[in-house]
């Protein structure tokens, strides 16, 4: 599946698009993430990659990286959280590879990741203080 | 009743680039679960590289793997390269190609030494060292270190090779080729070596293609997804070669997988050398301002697809560095290649992703309190498991 195809099925979901060099960006609903990363996967043969978090002061934008293998493309599935009320939608149960990364964002960015099997610690100590987050701006370095 | 056992792998040995906790769930010889914990050797690399400027990043990330130590680099400068549109002049394209390909060599070689180590053939291991040994030795002829070789640079890469070295290279090449040769048929047809290795830690295809898996561990498991062909970059589209993928997903076909793949890397070395002869002109494309926004760069390592993502906000330093090697993705694999295996076989399964697996030297079950088993019980019994099916096959 090329990505134009895929903007062109999902067009009343995505909000922002951007395609250059080969690389996709899509902004999307945290309500229709779900959605559209299952249909990734099950049907466009699409590999995640891994996934990103990134701090922007007030808000996290969590972005899921898709590898489609057949055209060299990248997808890169993203939305919006604020960092108040810091909670995902896991994809685990979708694809295995989204198992580590997203304990992994619960550590570093501390992001909350709803339906997710398995909460414990990767990365971080076992006795790391609860709220250190190493990744978050303006935190302890 | 059952006798359920745990045994914890790990985690601290330093000699090698990771430190990882295995706990083994075992009833009897019999593997019945395994659980991984990472983090012991997260050196916050990330974090590190905010607040670098490009240039110094590239240094960086060549410290994040000692072995591979040239795949991030190219990983990064690919994701500032698309991040910015820039393009490489031709000459840089195939030096890349070059080390990228003569890292792979080495890589595997040290693997199948290793391989050959943990299940008793210590010829193997001393005969793929000593193979190795001349490609490190073209490294510090080209780059000036055996490794960590700081050839590449945003644009470009730093050295160029010399014309009148060519000839001299492709002798060496061919040398090895020869002695890869051996292997290949010691590979092949040693009845020991399929024995101990065919049919052991299967990952089915569904499994692999669930767990995300890159690289060999893929490419055994019959899915044929390759950075250099799916993704073309550097030299890889000019040049005549064939991904190899087999089928059976086990022990033996992630074995010959990196057998086949040193080959294929040999003919791209040669073509990209008798090219470098013809092709004039620089060896870095002008680079001036790195404008605000994203990239994702990647390189095909010797383990698999290595993964940078790259965030700028148009100073001359990245704001978000995301680093995703490929045994983070190959690692998760053992809950599904380990279970319904003996213990004799769990190191060679584990080791067949290509991990650092010198953490095995701290292995040690707790039964009722007390340590009975060490590492080096690990290794001791999955030799003893060779030698008992050597004498068979004799």
């Amino acid at each position: 599946m090329k990505p134009a195809s895929f903007r062109k099925k999902f067009a009343a979901k995505i909000k922002e698009w951007k395609y250059e060099r080969k690389r996709a960006w899509a902004l999307v609903d945290k309500a229709d993430f779900r959605q559209l990363a299952e249909f990734l996967v099950k049907k466009a043969g699409a590999r995640l990659a891994t996934a990103t978090g990134f701090d922007e002061g007030q808000s996290f934008l969590v972005m899921y990286h898709f590898s489609l293998d057949s055209t060299g493309d990248f997808i890169t599935l993203r939305y919006r959280i604020p960092k108040k009320d810091p909670v995902g939608v896991s994809i685990s149960d979708i694809t295995s590879a989204a198992k580590w990364i997203e304990r992994e964002m619960m550590d570093l960015l501390g992001i909350e990741f709803e339906g997710h099997p398995d909460k414990r610690r990767l990365i971080l100590p076992d006795d790391a203080s609860k709220g250190e987050h190493p990744l978050r701006q303006g935190g302890r370095r | 009743m059952s006798d359920i056992n745990r045994i914890p792998i790990g985690p601290y040995h330093p000699l090698l680039e990771e430190a990882e906790y295995y706990e083994f769930e075992v009833e009897g010889e019999k593997i019945k679960s395994v659980d991984m914990r990472i983090g012991w050797m997260h050196r916050g690399i990330e974090k590190l590289s905010e607040g670098k400027h490009f240039e110094q990043s590239i240094y960086l990330v060549e410290r994040v793997c000692g072995i591979c130590s040239t795949s991030h680099p190219i990983a990064f400068v690919n994701a500032v390269e698309n991040l910015a549109g820039i393009e490489i002049p031709e000459r840089a394209a195939y030096i890349r190609t070059i080390i990228g390909e003569l890292e792979r060599i080495h890589s595997h070689l040290l693997w199948v030494g290793l391989a050959g180590h943990f299940i008793g053939f210590d010829t193997l291991f001393m005969w793929a060292w000593k193979y190795r040994e001349p490609i490190l030795e073209l490294f510090e002829h080209i780059t000036g270190n055996r490794n960590s070789y700081g050839m590449m640079v945003i644009g470009g890469v730093k050295r160029d090779i010399k014309n009148e070295d060519i000839p001299g290279i492709i002798n060496v090449l061919k040398e090895v080729e020869r002695n890869l040769l051996v292997l290949k048929k010691a590979a092949e047809t040693d009845p020991v070596l399929k024995a101990r290795l065919k049919g052991i830690g299967i990952l089915t295809k569904k499994d692999a293609i669930d767990y995300g898996a890159v690289g060999p561990t893929a490419r055994a498991s019959g899915v044929a997804i390759d950075v250099r062909k799916d993704d073309p970059y550097a030299a890889y589209p000019w040049l005549d070669w064939e991904v190899v993928v087999l089928e059976d997903g086990d022990v033996y076909a992630k074995l010959l997988v990196r057998v086949l793949e040193m080959f294929e890397s040999i003919k791209m070395i040669v073509q990209s050398l008798e090219a470098l002869k013809k092709v004039k002109g620089p060896i870095q494309a002008d680079v001036w301002e790195i404008p605000a926004g994203e990239g994702i760069g990647r390189h095909e390592a010797p383990r698999g697809e290595v993964l940078h993502y790259v965030r700028t906000d148009g100073s001359n330093m990245t704001v978000r560095h995301k680093i995703r090697a490929p045994s983070y993705v190959n690692i998760p694999t053992y809950e599904v290649t380990c279970p319904g295996y003996e213990l004799a076989d769990a190191l060679i399964i584990t080791a067949a992703v290509d991990p650092c697996y010198c953490c095995t030297e701290r292995a040690v079950v707790v039964k009722k309190g007390d340590s009975v088993f060490t590492g080096e019980d690990l290794i001791e019994i999955s030799r003893r498991k060779t030698e008992e099916l050597r004498k068979k096959c004799v």
